[in-house]
Formats: structure tokens, C-alpha cells, sequence
């Protein structure tokens, strides 16, 4: 295991390389925006890791309520990756905020805009950061069920930003993926989207599993604890 | 000045890096941590 996360991690490395040197020197500069543009390949694999991770702690969590009573050493690894995928999720949504930020500076001239797409997206960061804040500070066996619940109703979140641009009028521009016949971006921007979207979601992947890794430690340790603790009453 | 250093890419490539691997940390110092628990109960 120890050898395939770093080989991994090295797969990982060379397809963010890869990834930058495309973005950076290979696909030509959009005609309107310019230099600029070129922080799409940075902000969708951002949105796109928040999706696949926030959707991973959803199905986890759910895990964790369906086992939780019947086969809790499943149930607690379901939580474990509940947690890691979730702080994963929020790490990739707090950077495509700024990202984005930093790209609305520059084209719109404002760093911030209370439309629909940012303010949802806000609150979807503050939800998941709320279901961290559960896990740090509720005390008791409760605390995983609890998460848990938050976090399904958080996810609910998650449809309502991605259909935002489609709902509602935006100052965010409209879908460019899956958006219609007029949508998507010029193909030879395809290759640098396409190099940091792997390679991002590698790079999620090999973290949540160092994170998972972390959390199944403290569990045992805490389980540990636990039993030692009755053995000595 | 050259174009490609337009100073909102590469602020936006940079926090970027900066936030990932600020949280690679947190991992690793939590990872390090429960290894010291299991450790100290064994």
C-alpha cells in the first residue's frame, strides 16, 4: 500500500507538470481575455474535484448510517473517507472561490459579486465548513450519525450551484460545459483542461488517501483507548 | 512586461499551490500525530 500511494504521488507530480507546461506554453491565449484566461485550467478541475469529493463524502456518510448498527468497523472506514473526502472538498471549493476571484478581478474589475453562482457557492463552503466544525467539536457517539445527516443535507447544496447559471441570470458567465449549442470552449483549449483535471483529481485522490490513512490510525487508537479503559474498571 | 506574468495568473496558479500543499501539511502532522498515539499505546 505504502508503495502504490508514492508511485501515486509520482504519477501525480508528473501529471501536474505536465498539466502546467500545457496550459502555460502549449494552447494558444482565448482573443478576448487574453494571458488571463489561461486560469480556467486551474478553476474548473477545482470545481470538478469539489463535485467528485463532496459527492464521495455524501455516499459515505450514507454508508456510515446504513452500517453503522450492523457492521461498525465498515461503518467507521466509511466515516474515515466521509471525513477526508470532505475536507478535500472544501480545500478544492475555497481555491476555485479564489481562483475565481482573482479572474473576476481582472475581467470583470470586481473581486466579488453576491449573484447567484458565488453566493451559492458560498454557502455550500460554509455547510461542509459547519460538518467539520460538527466533527471537531461535538462531543460523544452521536457525533459520526450527526455528521452524517449534515452532511446529506448539505449536498443538497451541490445541484442548486452547478444549475445556478442556468436558473437564475448571473454576472458568473453562463455553463460552458453542457451548456447547449452555443456553449463549451475553442478544442484547442481541450488538452491543458484535460491534463489538469487528472491531474488534480490525482492529486485529490493521493491526498484523501493519506487523510484516510490518518483517520483509520486514530480510530484504532482511540478504539484502543476505549477497550483499555473497560478492561481497567 | 511580458504578457504570461500577468499578475492575477499568476497569483491564481500560486494560491492554488500554496492551499494544497498547506493542507498536505495538516495531513501529514495528523498522520505523524496518530502514528504517536499508536505508538504510546502499544
Amino acid at each position: 500500500m505504502k508503495a502504490f500511494r508514492w508511485i501515486w504521488g509520482a504519477l501525480t507530480l508528473a501529471l501536474l507538470a505536465n498539466g502546467f507546461r500545457v496550459a502555460m506554453f502549449v494552447v494558444p491565449i482565448d482573443q478576448e481575455q487574453g494571458e488571463i484566461s489561461r486560469i480556467l485550467y486551474y478553476h474548473v478541475p477545482s470545481w470538478c474535484g469539489m463535485a467528485v469529493f463532496f459527492a464521495v463524502n455524501l455516499i459515505c456518510s450514507i454508508t456510515y448510517l446504513a452500517l453503522r448498527n450492523r457492521n461498525q468497523a465498515r461503518a467507521l472506514k466509511a466515516d474515515a473517507l466521509a471525513l477526508a473526502s470532505a475536507e478535500m472538498g472544501v480545500v478544492y471549493c475555497l481555491i476555485g472561490m479564489t481562483t475565481g476571484s482573482l479572474w473576476g478581478r481582472a475581467a470583470w474589475g470586481i473581486w466579488w459579486t453576491w449573484d447567484a453562482r458565488l453566493t451559492t457557492t458560498l454557502v455550500l463552503w460554509l455547510i461542509y465548513v459547519a460538518y467539520l466544525l460538527v466533527r471537531r467539536f461535538v462531543a460523544g457517539p452521536e457525533m459520526r450519525t450527526l455528521a452524517a445527516v449534515v452532511a446529506i443535507f448539505g449536498y443538497l447544496d451541490v445541484p442548486i450551484v452547478y444549475m445556478s447559471t442556468r436558473w437564475w441570470r448571473t454576472q458568473h458567465p453562463a455553463p460552458v460545459f453542457f451548456g447547449g449549442p452555443n456553449s463549451g470552449v475553442d478544442p484547442s483549449m481541450m488538452p491543458a483542461l484535460w491534463w489538469n483535471m487528472a491531474g488534480w483529481l490525482a492529486w485529490g485522490i493521493f491526498v484523501v488517501m493519506l487523510r484516510y490513512a490518518a483517520e483509520y490510525r486514530q480510530q484504532q487508537a482511540d478504539l484502543k483507548a476505549a477497550r483499555s479503559a473497560l478492561e481497567a474498571v | 512586461m511580458n504578457p504570461m506574468f500577468h499578475r492575477h495568473l499568476i497569483l491564481a496558479y500560486a494560491v492554488t499551490w500554496v492551499i494544497h500543499l498547506g493542507y498536505l501539511a495538516y495531513v501529514v502532522l495528523k498522520w505523524k500525530s496518530a502514528g504517536k498515539t499508536q505508538g504510546q499505546q502499544s
